[in-house]
């Protein structure tokens, strides 16, 4: 699998705030890559010097495996922030403008595109009345509009509504299975980011604090129900024999049970009734959302929640 | 190149700023014509204003005296900063284009525009002139004078738009860049003014509004042009042309797109 985006220690400072230090990040061909960090962690900044839109102060960068950026650059295509277009004239004439500056020459694509993203009835409206969600819709078509091979997306879903963030999510993943487009995406909807994502890179005050792929990742976060018995080996036979449930053994006195979480009343009712002495049974393992959030430098609240 | 302006052709079709700022200097300039109408009618028969300045002396007032250009670079500051404004500088930057090929677009396209609408307003002065004062006598030298006339004029304009593209890529920003160029425009002159003052008493024999092009563009004559003046106005127009726009490339290419 060839390698779309490759950076080496990049770094961008801004004064005396370094906003990204030495970023080494693999994008393959094929990856939906979501970055995650705190506002202010850099992702921003990371996507603008891959972009060409800020320029790093040191480090190096290959895209598509090549070092001619400025022409490698015209398979990207991106959203980043807010999406840029002309207020005063409408949707289509924007697509316009940006279809004559890249030297697209069907000129249909306008109208394929607000379809794409369901801006159809939208595109004579002009652009200053446009709700938030509807302008992030045409960041999209925009990023869109020449084909891309990469995409980079910065929240592209912020301000869409449940449909929206579904339609969207549904068009991602559509492009990335049949059109092999690769993605670099931020959101701090983690829960959207997890449905999509196939590797996640953290990013924690301007350095990648890790890099993880969603198989990896599901193992790591996976729930279960951690008994501590007397006999770890029975209790096992016990749950396979009643009630036709594998169970892992970590040791002498505990077992781990992945599955059919929702019945542990009856799990360890099984246990304790078949002369096993169960001396705890608790749900363990971390999910998604804490994960990431503790990487991230956000330390969990006594009643739930998060805070920096 | 040419798709980039080509997409700016399209932009400025779709734009309604031009339009607006061509039709107030339309209407500054047919108000004036009138109020001097009007003024010479107050005086009586010994006091027509208006034949009095000509058409020339009109044109004078109006692209000498900063009127025309004053409305020009409004539009051009609007035109060049809204594309920091509304972030569509995001669509063309980093799309396989070198920056040093995106900013030459848009300067090359700014100064077109800019010329187009002073060739218009020059018409438009003009054309009312013509119907308010009526052709003067010796009609072929008079039209031969107003054309020179008129294209030292616009070349003037081109290097004033140059300049007033540099300073909107400084700034980036709308009140700033049409606050700079205002301030250029009606104050430089005056400044480039002093400063000869002051290298003469300082006896000096330095004279910088000679070659400051807001100074050439007022002190531009509308018949019997010097040959030393034609010379000297073509190359420090060229030279207002170019400087600019090294020292807006040389900025675009190093700051990073908001």
């Amino acid at each position: 699998m060839s390698d779309i985006l490759k950076t080496e220690r990049l770094t961008k400072t801004y004064g005396k705030c370094i906003a990204v230090n030495q970023v080494s990040v693999t994008v393959r061909q094929g990856d939906i890559y979501g970055l995650i960090g705190k506002n202010g962690a850099g992702k921003t900044t990371f996507m603008r010097m891959v972009l060409g839109l800020a320029s790093p102060d040191s480090g190096q960068m290959e895209l598509f495996g090549k070092t001619d950026l400025e022409q490698q650059r015209k398979y990207i295509g991106s959203l980043i922030e807010e999406p840029g277009g002309y207020p005063g004239i409408s949707a289509k004439d924007n697509l316009e403008i940006i279809r004559r500056n890249l030297g697209i020459t069907d000129k249909a694509v306008t109208d394929r595109m607000l379809e794409c993203v369901g801006l159809e009835s939208a595109g004579k409206k002009k652009v200053k009345n446009f709700s938030m969600g509807m302008r992030q819709r045409l960041g999209l078509a925009i990023a869109l509009i020449r084909k891309p091979n990469f995409l980079i997306l910065d929240e592209p879903i912020n301000g869409l509504d449940p449909s929206g963030i579904r339609e969207i999510r549904d068009l991602l993943l559509k492009l990335n299975r049949e059109e092999h487009v690769t993605v670099l995406i931020t959101s701090h909807i983690l829960g959207e980011l997890s449905k999509i994502a196939t590797r996640y890179g953290i990013l924690r005050d301007g350095v990648l604090i890790e890099e993880i792929g969603a198989d990896q990742l599901d193992v790591t976060c996976r729930r279960y129900l951690k008994l501590t018995v007397d006999d770890a080996q029975r209790a096992a036979a016990v749950l396979t024999e009643k009630l036709g449930i594998s169970s892992t053994v970590a040791d002498a006195h505990t077992i781990c049970v992945f599955e059919k979480l929702d019945t542990t009343e009856e799990i360890n009712y099984a246990v304790a009734a078949n002369g096993i002495a169960l001396k705890e049974s608790r749900l363990a393992g971390e999910d998604l959302e804490s994960y990431f959030m503790e990487r991230m430098g956000e330390r969990p609240l006594p009643g739930g929640g998060f805070n920096a | 190149m040419r798709n980039l302006l080509y997409g700016e052709w399209y932009r400025w079709k779709k734009n309604k700023a031009f339009w607006i700022c061509l039709l107030s200097a339309a209407g500054m300039i047919l108000l004036v014509y009138l109020t001097m109408t009007a003024a010479g009618q107050a005086m009586g028969a010994g006091g027509d204003v208006l034949q009095e300045t000509g058409i020339s002396g009109m044109a004078a007032q109006f692209a000498g005296g900063g009127l025309v250009t004053m409305f020009g670079m409004i539009f051009l500051c609007i035109w060049m900063v809204s594309d920091y404004t509304h972030g569509a500088m995001k669509n063309v930057v980093g799309k396989g284009y070198s920056r040093m090929k995106v900013f030459l677009a848009k300067h090359l396209f700014g100064m077109a525009v800019t010329l187009i609408m002073n060739l218009i307003i020059f018409f438009v002065i003009l054309i009312i002139g013509l119907i308010l004062i009526g052709t003067p006598e010796g009609d072929r030298l008079f039209f031969q004078n107003l054309l020179i006339y008129f294209g030292l004029q616009l070349l003037f304009g081109a290097a004033v738009s140059s300049i007033v593209i540099a300073i909107c890529e400084w700034s980036r920003n709308m009140a700033a860049g049409i606050g700079i160029t205002m301030a250029v425009i009606i104050f430089s002159p005056l400044l480039v003014q002093g400063l000869d003052l002051l290298f003469s008493v300082l006896r000096l024999n330095i004279s910088i509004s000679r070659y400051w092009i807001l100074n050439l563009m007022a002190d531009c004559p509308t018949e019997a042009f010097p040959l030393e003046f034609l010379f000297r106005g073509i190359l420090m127009s060229v030279i207002w042309i170019l400087l600019p726009l090294a020292l807006g490339t040389a900025h675009f290419r190093k700051t990073d797109i908001g």
